[in-house]
């Protein structure tokens, strides 16, 4: 639990339960979701905070861990569980910053791709099974940057909201 | 004996045929194009696997239609990023084709967006 959740704690509660606690299917959901984010946590992000597209990417990150080697035919390797663990960090942590994310699918190699897109520009997000980044912004699909995420966080921040 | 498949010489109107995953994990962007990573190179892959499409019939390309849209590439466009397309016929299938080069993210980004949908079936 630690692990997966010690970056910005002030955007986690321990109050979501109390809130839903009258209407026992939303408290079902939250469990359901919060298990996907944090099992075994006591202390788990305030959920209801965070837009659907950050869920629906949660999810289907935790679907990457039950692919084999070789789900895509071509012999890719499996989601590895640092690239999963690392890009679910990053969303949890960038849920409600200003970004147009798109896209999320797993890699060849065992990464985890996230992709944000906004009119002609767009940026591409690798997480590694050997914990490293890649970060890259297109216009009209020609590459302008590539770097990695912690040199260049603001720059992808800035990138899509100037 | 063992027989030796022909290598077949790759033109600027040979098209190239990949298939891409659509389900368990999806591939394919709202937009209907496909993601990078499905034109991305494993570690120590000598090429990206294609098929030519004028040797192989999309039947036996796409392998499994209930997980896969076949897409294609244009021939000339890889070669117009600086690519080799290499026929490299593998025993149980004469059409296999590699894609050689420098396959960056970003020229995993532009195949992927260059590639276009066969509608089959």
């Amino acid at each position: 639990m630690q692990a997966l959740l010690t970056d910005e704690l002030n955007q986690y509660s321990t109050n979501t339960v109390m809130q839903l606690a009258e209407d026992k299917s939303s408290l079902i959901w939250h469990f359901r979701i919060r298990n996907l984010i944090a099992p075994n946590s006591t202390v788990f992000p305030d959920l209801l905070s965070f837009p659907p597209v950050i869920i629906s990417f949660i999810q289907k990150l935790d679907s990457y861990i039950n692919l084999n080697d070789n789900w895509d035919s071509y012999g890719a390797v499996a989601p590895s569980v640092i690239s999963i663990r690392n890009a679910r960090r990053f969303l949890i942590n960038n849920a409600n910053v200003s970004l147009p994310y798109y896209f999320i699918s797993p890699g060849v190699n065992g990464e985890v791709m996230i992709e944000l897109s906004k009119g002609r520009k767009a940026a591409e997000i690798y997480f590694n099974s050997d914990k490293s980044t890649e970060l890259l912004l297109f216009e009209n699909n020609n590459c302008l940057l590539e770097s990695n995420l912690k040199d260049s966080i603001k720059e992808l921040i800035k990138f899509f909201n100037d | 004996m063992i027989d030796i498949p022909s290598i077949v010489t790759i033109g600027e109107n040979d098209r190239l045929l990949r298939r891409v995953q659509f389900l368990h994990p999806n591939f394919i962007k709202p937009d209907g194009t496909p993601s990078s990573a499905s034109f991305s190179l494993k570690t120590d892959e000598k090429g990206l696997s294609v098929d030519l499409e004028r040797l192989t019939s999309y039947e036996k390309s796409i392998l499994d239609k209930t997980r896969f849209r076949l897409f294609y590439l244009s021939a000339s466009f890889t070669v117009q990023l600086g690519l080799i397309n290499q026929h490299d016929p593998q025993p149980d299938n004469y059409a296999h084709t590699l894609v050689m080069g420098n396959i960056s993210r970003s020229v995993s980004r532009q195949l992927a967006a260059a590639a276009k949908r066969i509608y089959f079936p």
